[in-house]
């Protein structure tokens, strides 16, 4: 396995653990499981590249971001106004989606961008080989710092709480429905900033690249926790990047000693589910040996 | 201060399970009256406090605090102005962020939530200088989980919450019904400091006569959805443990 092969894996690890971010903040943060991630990654992409092939590649990861936000909020509404189930709510919206996506796609399945400007070009030109690790590091720092300040904000705060205890939200005056949108929205703008950012890498937009997207986010979260536990907010957010980056070069090895890259939703799923059982499945075990 | 006027809520209306937990209810409180509520199982008594305190809408008759009529407003405003705790002390706080933490959510109650930080040195002191007054060690226990606390210790700082904003109303649901005997005791005195010191207007649902009379300026009785006794004045007065318990049976 060379050097090069690694890098890559580091490279896309920054990116994905952005778009864990998004996961970490519905899942862990407001405690609700949102499917609409797998789509809105994608609207993520789609939106990126449509902007790069019009020479908009920095207005393309902001308009990633903002169509992110919104497809969010679709969701948010759906749960809260609609009185839909968090789950049902975040389908719905991933499947209309994929309508949605083909459409700013131009109802083409894939958009290459090849040869076009990218986020990575400008300092391309300088540092040919690491132009793109250290864009997406200050990317991923800088979002890092940004959430970090926002959940230790008022209305941060107050969105953890209703992810807590949402009885006690309301109880101190605020719209808990309120702070669940936000949460959604912004989770979701994360997801497709995200998403905006990974179709620049790669050159290259799928409909289908955003299949599998949550389990990805959780997968990164679980593996982060395995290495840091510690439950203080800057450090649950440096262990999404410790998470995701440990996970895609689990991801490369296992391509590497053959394992067909069509199996790796498979092995991320067993991941995520051995990861999510084991504490329980260790306790009861525990229990017995101890009856 | 506080009118009830004929408010009634009705449980699965028009099915077999109707149940009209609220029937014309209509009461007047007075600023500063600290009123005890008794009632069998299932007389109306949380339905009640729901009831105005939002959690439940009324399906008719109106709520006015203040001159203002608060019964179509949801939950989380009518929050601004009334505070309030539950039997389970897991309720009231969220158990995965720290003690700090839930006092400056509750400190901030009714202002806009903002971008700026949350917690600023200022009310970091002051946040201190409350929880001192609940006596229970608190105050050096600002950055733990609050999960971590026992439930006396949570329902303490709960009640702190729901009061450090200083509420027009307080609304204690059986809050020291799931406590033991000495903390319960504890946390009666802690409740009866801070209602006193700000002269807050409050019903507090309990289940024990003695504490019904001991506290308080009037206490109602309930049942079937109706309040059917007010005792106070000169009657609560010469109320007697035995005389309450007859009472008791008899409506």
């Amino acid at each position: 396995m060379s050097i090069a092969i690694i890098q890559d894996a580091i490279e896309l690890g920054i990116i994905f653990s952005i778009m864990s971010f998004g996961v970490f903040l519905s899942f862990r943060v407001l405690n609700i499981p949102d499917l609409t991630v797998d789509g809105s990654f994608t609207t993520g992409c789609a939106v990126s590249a449509v902007c790069c092939m019009m020479g908009h590649p920095f207005l393309g990861i902001i308009f990633a971001f903002l169509a992110g936000g919104l497809a969010g909020m679709v969701t948010g509404w759906l749960m809260t106004k609609c009185k839909i189930q968090p789950l049902l709510a975040g389908i719905l919206t991933m499947t209309a989606l994929y309508s949605i996506n083909l459409k700013i796609m131009s109802g083409q399945p894939n958009i290459s961008i090849f040869g076009k400007a990218t986020i990575f070009t400008p300092l391309k030109e300088v540092l040919p080989v690491y132009a793109k690790g250290i864009v997406v590091t200050l990317l991923a720092i800088l979002l890092v710092i940004i959430l970090y300040s926002f959940l230790k904000s008022q209305l941060g705060m107050s969105i953890r709480a209703t992810g807590d205890n949402e009885a006690m939200v309301r109880a101190s005056s605020i719209n808990s429905n309120c702070m669940k949108l936000i949460g959604i929205a912004l989770a979701n703008a994360i997801v497709a900033f995200a998403g905006g950012i990974f179709t620049q890498y790669q050159n290259f937009a799928d409909i289908s690249g955003g299949v599998g997207m949550m389990v990805v986010g959780l997968a990164s979260i679980i593996v982060g926790e395995a290495f840091i536990r510690n439950s203080k907010i800057l450090y649950q957010l440096v262990a999404v990047i410790v998470g995701a980056i440990c996970y895609r070069l689990l991801l490369t090895f296992a391509l590497q000693f053959g394992v067909k890259a069509s199996d790796l939703n498979l092995l991320s799923t067993i991941l995520v589910v051995v990861a999510i059982s084991l504490p329980q499945l260790r306790r009861k075990n525990r229990r017995k040996q101890n009856a | 201060m506080l009118d009830l006027n004929d408010i009634s809520i009705t449980f699965y209306p028009n099915t077999v399970n109707e149940r009209m937990a609220l029937q014309h209810v209509s009461l007047h409180v007075e600023k500063g009256d600290f009123i005890t509520v008794l009632g069998s199982n299932g007389a109306g008594k949380s339905t009640l406090l729901n009831a105005i305190s939002g959690a439940l809408q009324v399906d008719s008759g109106k709520i006015i605090l203040d001159g203002k009529e608060i019964q179509n407003l949801p939950e989380y405003k009518r929050a601004k102005e009334i505070g309030r705790l539950f039997q389970d002390p897991m309720k009231g706080t969220a158990p995965n962020m720290s003690v700090e933490e839930n006092l400056g959510l509750a400190y901030s109650r009714g202002k806009r939530k903002t971008l700026s930080r949350a917690i600023k040195k200022e009310d970091k002191d002051f946040f201190i200088e409350q929880l001192k007054t609940l006596g229970i060690g608190l105050e050096n226990r600002l950055d733990q989980k609050v999960g971590l606390l026992s439930g006396g210790q949570r329902q303490a700082l709960t009640l702190l919450m729901a009061t450090i904003v200083t509420p027009k109303l307080l609304l204690l649901d059986e809050h020291t019904a799931a406590l033991d005997p000495k903390t319960e005791k504890q946390m009666m005195q802690i409740t009866k400091t801070i209602i006193d010191k700000n002269n807050i207007t409050t019903f507090m649902i309990t289940h024990n006569l003695k504490q019904a009379l001991a506290y308080g300026n009037k206490t109602i009785i309930m049942q079937e959805g109706k309040i059917v006794k007010i005792l106070e004045g000169k009657e609560r007065e010469e109320m007697t443990f035995d005389k309450l318990l007859s009472l008791y049976d008899l409506v």
